[in-house]
């Protein structure tokens, strides 16, 4: 737990009620903190141990689409007329988590919280590799993989254009931007950091490869303005595509005419939702990162409490979103429209739904209390529950909506297969795995950013 | 041809280099490694058989390429034009008698079955079975060489040994009675008939049995009963206004079935004047049941009781009560619109009701005036020679006396009654001889097997119901040197002759004449004429069995079991139960609570004292007090599909024959004890048993799905059909409509009649076998992965204890606003200028999004390679089975119905190649389903064509579109279906809704 005391080196208290930074630092202990915790000679027992995990869990999913691409994609649990399970839920699952980064990143930039700064390069780092996990379903589910590239448009010599009409090409151009947009953004916010790490370095190799990527960054007074000018609009072209991309991806559902898809609520929802879900997976990474590495004083529980409290105002945005399917369900009129959502709470995938509800809508509840968001158990165990509810939330919408359809002869149970299970905890295992060697290798607290919300960095307070 | 030493330089070989005389004889056989031994030394039995073989290529066109392999084909033969087809008429045998049917071949190579117009009882429709006639021919268990058993080891033998084992039975023409012996199946042949005539003329001691497990016998027996004639009854249904079938399921069972089809469904369309109307009193929900304005279900032993009340009702006397609820006011119905028809009406009797029963239902067809109008009595062919000449055999076999034992065809070890032990006699039998296409529970148990051609391989002769011949053209070469039953036979007799000699020589016709009855598929004027018949006194009829009763049926597609190891059929779902892959005891909801049976549990059925587990399937309409379980189910040596125990491929389904005794062969009385085990079906609809939500669900929106009403409700509001729900008119499209959605010259489209549709399931196999639709076997059945492209969609209504049912065939819509389209990321399903929604394979990458985007569900995936058995060793033929017009799907692609776009192809090419422009007659292209359809319930045509059938089926005032709140613009029209319900009984069942679906 971090020391709640107020530093003694701090002599404004009164202009900075609650510290982004605490403890006792000053500039040069953050650049300390960050950087032990990549230049220790050995990393924590704790990362071995999850890092074999992962290891082991990726190896996993590598088996289990070599088996997938060697055998045909009926190794899932896919039917008809459930012709998407798992890996489409898996997909919307991480592009939401990887939601929470730009978010952060981005948008909170621009509206000047500071407090983003703790957590900004970790939640980027999270949203990237979540994208990677999620980018890897669409392709992986196809049943011709070899043939994926006819998804890009690529001049070729069939003369053929991909279908411009479909989302699901709007996917792969909303989730590559996404990608691309998102990658950019952390690596330049990485910049000053990784020539900090440069400059710190004592061998060769760490000499060469930081400085490789830290482009030469000497830290003038122009590479500063530039960098800053550059973030900024960066922050500013990031910003849409926190609602375009998930609002994209919900159009493969929204724009289709299935009961249950065919509404014009899916964008908002979907987005209050990525960002729900990406909250509670920064949160679910945080709370054990920050003690892990020893990172309590610059991720502190001002940021855990402003994170609990976005996950309550999304999870209560989502839990209206449920509300509202139904009443419109109801008050369309359509028959059908009105029997999907009756059946998504009461059919046989009863308690996918009630499992949906209780952990995004019910659980965040309890963090209208202080005492709750200071106790970082609970909140640990309520990011987890948001996951999983999110998850089933994927589950709820894909799957219950496809099994029942318009036609009762075609209703059909979907059940996924052994290897559904293990593709998704590999899927897990290629996450961690990125994770825990982005936590090894790489400054999981951006340095400069902190350093310059401390008070420290504002001398001159009559100034302001 | 041989040179000189000193001029070679080059040499192939030491031999070559040292000039052995091997070389030099070899240099000098200009067919090295070509031709066998055989033609060097010609014996008279090959002279006759290449002489008999020239003879029948000559005249076939239809048999494969000539011969000699190593000329190409330099001079192409007139009218052949390769990877164009041809169609040939032949027949292929049902129950024993013949229906005619136009075999497509391309190359040589037969492809696909259809009806043939011409033939009385095919009448241009072909049955499930039927259209699997060449999976069977190129299924790559057929057994493919002569096998003699000797002991333990089985040793593969010649023809030459074959030919010395027939001649040392053909030697024992003098020996003592009864110990030659043949065994063979109920045929109508003409053929077969004139050589069993020959032999047993040439060995007059010996004993020859016909057996078949599902012989339509009793038929006959009750004909005897009641005339003393040799007879079947032959139906009339197109004049025949009250149709009632008593435990007969005559849409589907029976030699006739297709054209009674037709005859009764003809009837069904209001517009086309007076409708009849159908009773059926059966015991398992049959596809007459289904089809029937009213059913009541009865067990199947008190059918003889409600013959007797029917009389009762029409003619006085005293009737016996009956068990079924409501079967007073269904008699009374009944026998007032039977006296009001009288000469219009008609009953008829399943084959499984005993003699006396159809001699009762004769008595009344008598009464109402029905014989001589709607019924005819025509000399019986095809028949079984009854158990007791079969239990003759056996004892005969078990006293020793029986030395040498030919059975032809059937699968007497697998079928035969469990009482007899037919396997267990046949040991005791010194030399016994099967013909079979399979090495299966028989010929594994016979000293020697002898491999049968397919009947697409030999000239073969038939005879349908009323007596009419048809010629069967062979459409190749036997592929595996089989030999039929007749050539045996003749082979018996010392006479070698081929199939085509055989035939000939039976038809006695002249070369005209032969022509064009190969060309036509019958043999003009061969019909008998109707015995005129009188009645004799009947004894009363027995009353009805105590107890739960058991029926044996006939499965639908796999029959007695001979089809078993074709996956088409076992993947075809069961009309009613809509279960592949297994046959289950069907049994009603109230007795299954009775007997405390759940659905899919194992049950022990004990019949004698003979034991079979089975799962039990709780089935809606069935009557109570009744199990009905179908035949041809639990092979052990059926094959790589059916079951081989030899490869260890589990026998699909349950051997029902284990408790079929010869006493009790059609119904038997049986204990039920239930068992912990569970076991799982695969239906290729969910089950009945649905939790309330999806019941309701269902119930609200089926009245929406699938149109019907009573003739009275129609009259009332013709356009009822066309009012939907959800529906405000034609919405306008957020895009403009593509050019490619404004048709050009044609505008296909298609209408399906519901009230004509049995259900029957011929279009799915018809569609199978053209489009080249992979089986995917019941597992993924199980994960709901069945990929046919035109399925039945089966509801039932009303209550659970007996519901209607209603079919809908349900295939691509073609939709001129296809959801599937806009959907797809790399625009593998595009639209055609002509409508059609096209599907093109190697586009597709499988995301599967339009799948579910599709409405009516009809997209089907490959999950899996689904083809990759025919790349197995040994297994190549199967791909010989495929049309060649049509792709063959890869793992990974979307598929679904092309309006079989293939067809239209052909039609359009040779349109033009006759200067017709784009001009296509209507009628023309006749897509698979629509072709094979005993029902005529599908058309397709051009919409743009005024005249054509189908815009007009689609002008009806029962035309409605499924979904069209969606406003996709389907291409397909449903025509509601119209019941003719009795005004008396209509009153209990207006009130009645959609409950559920199965």
């Amino acid at each position: 737990m971090a020391s709640t005391a107020i530093p003694a080196s701090i002599d404004h208290e009164d202009l900075f009620p609650a510290s982004l930074v605490q403890g006792e630092n000053d500039l040069h202990s953050v650049t300390e903190t960050v950087c032990g915790v990549l230049e220790a000679s050995k990393p924590p027992k704790s990362w071995y141990l999850i890092f074999t995990v992962a290891v082991g869990l990726l190896g996993v999913l590598g088996a289990m689409i070599v088996y997938l691409v060697m055998t045909g994609v009926g190794v899932w649990g896919n039917n008809q007329p459930v012709a998407w399970g798992w890996p489409i839920v898996n997909f919307v699952f991480w592009v939401g988590i990887g939601h929470a980064g730009t978010l952060i990143s981005a948008v909170l930039f621009l509206f000047r919280q500071d407090w983003r700064t703790g957590i900004n390069r970790f939640s980027e780092a999270m949203t990237i590799f979540a994208v990677v996990c999620a980018g890897m379903f669409p392709a992986i589910h196809v049943g011709r993989i070899w043939v994926i590239w006819w998804v890009f448009p690529v001049p070729n010599q069939m003369d053929m254009w991909p279908n411009f009409r479909s989302p699901l090409l709007w996917d792969v151009f909303a989730v590559s931007t996404y990608f691309s947009v998102s990658l950019l953004f952390w690596y330049m916010g990485l910049v000053p950091d990784l020539a900090t790490v440069r400059d710190r370095a004592k061998t060769k190799v760490r000499k060469f490869w930081y400085g490789l990527f830290a482009l030469g960054w000497t830290g003038s007074n122009r590479h500063w303005h530039r960098y800053e000018r550059a973030y900024l609009i960066l922050a500013a072209l990031a910003t849409p595509l926190v609602l375009s991309v998930h609002s994209v991806v919900s159009f493969d559902f929204a724009t289709s005419q299935l009961p249950g898809w065919h509404t014009t609520i899916l964008p908002p929802y979907f987005v209050a939702g990525a960002i729900f879900s990406g909250f509670a997976m920064v949160l679910t990474l945080s709370i054990p990162a920050r003690k892990m590495f020893g990172l309590e004083d610059l991720i502190t529980l001002r940021h855990i409490d402003n994170m609990c409290k976005v996950i309550m105002a999304t999870g209560m945005m989502v839990g209206y979103a449920y509300s509202m399917e139904f009443f419109m369900a109801w008050y369309s009129g359509n028959s059908y429209e009105g029997f999907a959502f009756v059946n998504r709470a009461f059919g046989p995938y009863w308690w996918g739904y009630w499992i949906m509800v209780s952990c995004n809508v019910l659980s965040p509840q309890i963090f209208w209390f202080k005492k709750a968001r200071k106790n970082l158990i609970l909140v640990f165990i309520i990011s987890l529950f948001v996951n999983l509810g999110m998850w089933f939330e994927r589950f709820v919408i894909v799957v219950t909506s496809l099994n029942r359809d318009f036609l009762p002869s075609s209703w059909h149970y979907f059940s996924p297969t052994w290897v559904d299970v293990l593709t998704l905890l590999g899927s897990f295992g290629l996450f961690f795995t990125l994770f825990m060697l982005f936590c090894r290798y790489l400054p999981q607290v951006a340095i400069s950013e902190v350093k310059n919300v401390m008070p420290q960095a504002h001398p001159h307070l009559d100034d302001h | 041809m041989k040179r000189s030493e000193s001029t070679k330089r080059y040499w192939r070989s030491i031999h070559d280099l040292e000039q052995t005389p091997e070389f030099a004889a070899a240099q000098n056989n200009e067919f090295a490694g070509q031709i066998d031994q055989e033609w060097t030394t010609t014996s008279r039995r090959r002279f006759i058989q290449l002489m008999g073989a020239s003879v029948a290529l000559a005249t076939a066109t239809s048999c494969r390429w000539q011969e000699e392999k190593l000329l190409p084909l330099n001079d192409r033969n007139p009218g052949l034009t390769p990877g164009s087809p041809k169609n040939f008429s032949s027949i292929l045998d049902s129950d024993g008698f013949a229906i005619g049917v136009k075999v497509t071949s391309f190359d040589g190579r037969p492809t696909k079955i259809e009806g043939n117009p011409l033939h009385p009882e095919s009448l241009g429709a072909t049955s499930t079975y039927a259209q699997a006639a060449t999976l069977g021919l190129y299924d790559p268990d057929r057994s493919r060489t002569v096998i003699h058993h000797d002991g333990s080891n089985a040793v593969d033998k010649t023809a030459e040994d074959l030919a010395a084992l027939t001649a040392g039975i053909a030697a024992k023409k003098g020996a003592g009675s009864g110990a030659v012996a043949v065994l063979a199946e109920p045929s109508a042949s003409p053929s077969m008939l004139r050589l069993k005539e020959s032999f047993m003329k040439a060995f007059p001691r010996a004993t020859w049995v016909d057996y078949s497990p599902i012989a339509r016998d009793n038929e006959v027996a009750g004909c005897k009963m009641a005339f003393a004639l040799n007879a079947r009854p032959y139906y009339r249904m197109s004049d025949a206004k009250i149709i009632v079938a008593l435990d007969d399921d005559f849409l589907y069972e029976g030699p006739s079935a297709l054209r009674l089809m037709r005859e009764v469904t003809a009837r069904r369309k209001p517009e086309a004047g007076w409708m009849n109307r159908i009773y059926s009193v059966e015991a398992n929900y049959s596809l007459t049941g289904g089809f029937a304005d009213h059913r009541l279900p009865l067990r199947s032993s008190e059918i003889g009781a409600f013959v007797t009340a029917l009389r009762a009702k029409i003619s006085g006397g005293t009737a016996p009560t009956l068990s079924a609820k409501g079967a007073d006011d269904f008699l009374t119905a009944m026998a007032s619109d039977l006296k009001a028809h009288k000469g219009e009406c008609i009953i008829t009797c399943g084959p499984g009701q005993p003699a006396a029963v159809h001699a009762h239902v004769h008595a009344l067809n008598m009464e109402l005036g029905a014989s001589g109008k709607t019924v005819d009595y025509y000399e019986a062919t095809a028949n079984g020679s009854g158990l007791d000449a079969v239990k003759d055999l056996v004892g005969k076999m078990n006293a020793g006396t029986v030395t040498d034992l030919v059975i032809l065809g059937g699968n007497p070890v697998y079928d035969m009654p469990a009482d007899l032990a037919f396997g267990d006699a046949l040991d005791k039998v010194a030399n016994s001889v099967r013909l079979g296409q399979y090495l299966d529970e028989t010929s594994v148990k016979c000293t020697w097997h002898v491999p049968q051609a397919h009947e697409l391989e030999l000239w073969t002769d038939g005879a349908a119901p009323e007596g009419t011949v048809s010629i069967g053209q062979p459409l190749i070469n036997p592929l595996w040197d089989g030999l039929g039953t007749t050539e045996v036979l003749s082979q018996l007799l010392g006479e070698s002759k081929n199939s085509m000699e055989i035939v000939k020589q039976t038809s006695g016709l002249g070369s005209t004449a032969w022509r064009k009855a190969l060309h036509d598929g019958i043999v003009a004027g061969t019909g008998a004429k109707p015995y005129r018949v009188k009645l004799r006194e009947l004894p009363k009829l027995a009353t009805p069995m105590e107890g739960l009763e058991l029926r044996f049926i006939p499965h639908f597609a796999l029959r007695d079991g001979r089809y078993a190891n074709l996956g088409w059929l076992q993947e075809l779902p069961d009309p009613m139960t809509k279960l592949t892959w297994d046959n289950a005891a069907l049994i009603s909801f109230a007795t299954a609570e009775r007997l405390g049976v759940q659905h899919e549990s194992m049950v022990e059925l004990t019949v004698g004292g003979r034991k079979l587990e089975v799962a039990a399937y709780l089935m809606p309409g069935h009557a109570d007090d009744s199990i009905t379980l179908a035949l041809g189910f639990g092979r052990t040596d059926g094959g790589h599909v059916a079951g081989l125990s030899d490869d260890d491929v589990e026998a699909v389904g349950f051997d029902s024959y284990k408790l079929r005794g010869s006493d009790a062969m059609d119904v038997a009385a049986v204990s039920l004890a239930t068992t912990n085990k569970t076991y799982l079906l695969a239906t290729t609809q969910d089950h009945f048993a649905m939790d309330d939500i999806g019941t309701k669900g269902s119930q609200s929106r089926l009245p929406n799905l699938v149109k019907e009403n009573t003739l009275d409700g129609y009259e009332h509001d013709k356009t009822f059909a066309k009012h939907a729900a959800d529906f405000w008119g034609d919405e306008k499209t957020l895009w403009q409509e593509l050019d490619s959605q404004k048709d050009t010259n044609h505008k296909w489209g298609m209408a399906i009649d519901l009230s004509s549709c049995t259900g029957c399931g011929s279009c799915t196999v018809a569609c199978q076998s053209e489009n080249n639709i992979s089986v995917v076997g019941k597992e993924q059945v199980l994960r709901g992965r069945e990929m046919a492209w035109i399925r039945l969609d089966r509801y039932f209504l009303g209550d659970a204890e007996n519901p209607k049912a209603i079919n809908q065939p349900i295939n691509c819509a073609h939709c001129e606003l296809a959801p599937c389209e806009s959907v797809c990321p790399v625009a593998a399903t595009t639209h055609s200028e002509e409508g059609l929604n096209d599907m093109v394979y190697n586009r597709c990458i499988g995301t599967r999004y339009c799948a579910n985007n599709c409405p009516y569900k009809v997209r089907r995936f490959n999950y899996f390679n689904f083809n990759k058995d025919a790349a197995q060793p040994g297994n190549e033929v199967l791909k010989m089975a495929a049309n060649p017009d049509v792709t063959v799907r890869d793992r990974g692609v979307m598929e679904k119905c092309t309006f079989c776009v293939q067809r239209i192809e052909r039609v359009r090419i040779d349109s033009r190649n006759e200067d017709r422009d784009t001009f296509i007659e209507d009628g023309a292209i006749k897509v698979a389903c629509e072709q094979a359809c005993p029902a005529d319930a599908i058309v397709f045509g051009d919409l743009l064509d005024d005249d054509s059938r189908v815009l007009k089926a689609q002008s009806q005032d029962r035309a409605y579109k499924l979904l069209v709140e969606l406003n996709n613009k389907p291409r397909i029209s449903f025509l509601a279906r119209i019941r003719n319900p009795h005004p008396s009984l209509e009153a209990h069942e207006a009130a009645e809704e959609v409950v559920s679906h199965g």
